[in-house]
């Protein structure tokens, strides 16, 4: 098992322990206030993923084959994804995010936390990271 | 006095539960549930009257039209009008705007024209005019709000010393609740020289309309928000105004006769209703009026403006909201923002809790930019809520604002 699968489990394990779909929800908000924030400088037009009903950035790096990103949104809930994603994958190999299977919203009641155009935005930010790592 | 206890048992969608809790639905500014007698009139139109109107020389279209026409009476008596003929039915209030605009953009407005309208628009009235400008070479110009959320009357006597052609206005803000003074700028608008151009959507459930007392020249509202199906809304024009708007929808039943290259339109209002009506929205139209009037619209009036009061106090009660305006008069929606918390998740989050509110910019973008805001939550209560529910909204918003991550500060 890879880092990122390893990461992943555990935090699956950190969400299925918790209540119903508000507590959840007051999970992410939790989390979210762990992302480190992104600089204004950095909340450019290029960085906004296209498709997001909330506005998100990410700043995604390639250093020596390890991809590195940082991330905000104006909403709460999509900066703890971001916590979440961030986790996982900030710091591991490029290949290893490129091909990562990710099961965590389909394995927690995540997603059910957002309404439909906002699990759309969630699934463009997952495939705007995985992209940048496959290209780099 | 009337048992709105036992009014809300009119309403089966109010008996839902959402996330395994009761549904709070406080949404009734965007969309208001159905009553029985509504459910049971749309169903029995497709069930006993389905056929189109106006065409067959059959007894079911004959019937069927017969009930149409008997609702755009009804129409016209509720709003105040003069005749049925100046009552058209359209798919809601957006579309009524559009059509008056479009219309006037190819007959009433010339080039270095004024066109006002307000900061506080819904889109629906904003936009319409902001594209009936761009065809006509109009310039819009719009009254700026005061800083207690009401329209500005100085700034609105130097918008109308411009003698733009039309006013267009909304009855009351859809975000800040605010009462216009609608027969008063009605007034003034009409000694500059203006048409008035009423958005009545938001009125319509928190107190009378009377066209003939307001005096304005046009005014349209949506049937969703006030008991009647989607898709389902009126037009109201002085008969003698409609007469010289354009048709700006061509198709069958609006035309008197038609040769290979041109046609001739028909009477009003008919000339403005293309295609087929949606038949069975007009007949639950009617029935929610007919609904509204069985409770009395006095009583339905006076509820919404107690309830609306209530929710106020709960959301005063709480320091860690920012209440949107103090508008002199308030109805239908009060918004706010809990510090600290974007709006969006301040929904999602009541809504985990079984309360139903809206988030966004309400399709009043420049109204929440003028207050320095990207969004905000509103809660819009009808006469069919009750104080326990306004109660358990106050618990639900202590415990969203307790959640550990949000700074108040």
């Amino acid at each position: 098992m890879d880092e990122i699968e390893s990461v992943q489990r555990e935090l699956i394990g950190e969400f299925q322990g918790l209540g119903d779909s508000f507590e959840q929800y007051a999970y992410l908000i939790e989390l979210a206030a762990l992302l480190p924030q992104l600089p204004p400088e950095k909340k450019t037009a290029e960085r906004v993923v296209k498709g997001c009903q909330s506005h998100v950035w990410l700043d995604m790096r390639a250093e020596n084959g390890v991809f590195r990103f940082d991330g905000d949104s104006d909403t709460f809930i999509i900066k703890g994804v971001l916590y979440l994603l961030r986790r996982m994958f900030d710091g591991q190999p490029l290949a290893d995010v490129a091909a990562a299977k990710l099961t965590l919203f389909e394995e927690t009641e995540i997603m059910e936390t957002f309404e439909t155009d906002r699990q759309k935005g969630i699934g463009y930010v997952v495939q705007t990271l995985q992209r940048f790592a496959a290209e780099h | 006095m009337t048992d709105f206890g036992r009014i809300r048992g009119d309403f089966p969608l109010l008996s839902r539960r959402v996330h395994g809790r009761p549904l709070i639905y406080l949404d009734n500014a965007a969309t208001t549930q159905l009553p029985e007698p509504v459910l049971r009139a749309v169903e029995e139109q497709y069930r006993q009257w389905q056929a189109n109107i106006h065409r067959g020389v059959h007894w079911l279209s004959e019937q069927s039209t017969a009930r149409v026409e008997s609702v755009r009476r009804t129409v016209a008596d509720f709003l105040g009008a003069a005749e049925s003929a100046e009552i058209i039915f359209t798919s809601g209030a957006t579309e009524s705007v559009n059509l008056v605009a479009r219309a006037a953009s190819e007959s009433l407005l010339r080039e270095g024209d004024t066109v006002a309208a307000t900061v506080m628009e819904h889109h629906s009235n904003l936009i319409p005019w902001q594209e009936a400008c761009r065809r006509s070479g109009a310039r819009l110009r719009l009254i700026p709000l005061t800083p207690c959320g009401e329209l500005d009357m100085e700034a609105a006597e130097r918008v109308f010393s411009e003698r733009p052609k039309l006013l267009a206005v909304t009855a009351v803000s859809n975000v800040l609740g605010t009462v216009n003074p609608i027969a008063r700028l009605t007034k003034a608008a009409h000694d500059a020289g203006a048409l008035v151009f009423v958005d009545a959507a938001q009125q319509m459930r928190h107190g009378r309309v009377d066209v003939r007392k307001w005096d304005c020249d046009f005014l349209c509202f949506s049937g969703h928000k006030m008991l009647a199906p989607t898709g389902i809304g009126v037009l109201y024009g002085k008969r003698e105004l409609l007469e010289r708007l354009p048709p700006v929808a061509f198709g069958g039943g609006m035309v008197e006769e038609v040769t290979e290259y041109r046609a001739d339109w028909d009477v009003l209002p008919f000339r403005f209703e293309a295609g087929t009506r949606n038949i069975a929205g007009i007949i639950g139209l009617g029935a929610a009026i007919g609904y509204i009037r069985s409770i009395g619209g006095e009583a339905v009036y006076g509820r919404e403006a107690e309830l609306l009061r209530q929710t106020e106090a709960v959301l005063r009660e709480r320091p860690y909201l920012k209440i949107l305006g103090t508008p002199g008069e308030r109805a239908g929606a009060v918004t706010f923002n809990i510090r600290g918390l974007p709006a969006y998740d301040a929904a999602r989050l009541l809504d985990q809790l079984g309360v139903a509110v809206r988030s966004g910019h309400h399709c009043a973008q420049p109204l929440l930019r003028a207050l320095g805001l990207e969004s905000a939550v509103r809660v819009s209560p009808a006469f069919y809520n009750t104080e326990e529910e306004l109660c358990t909204l106050g618990a639900a918003l202590d415990r969203v604002a307790a959640l550990p991550g949000i700074r108040h500060g």
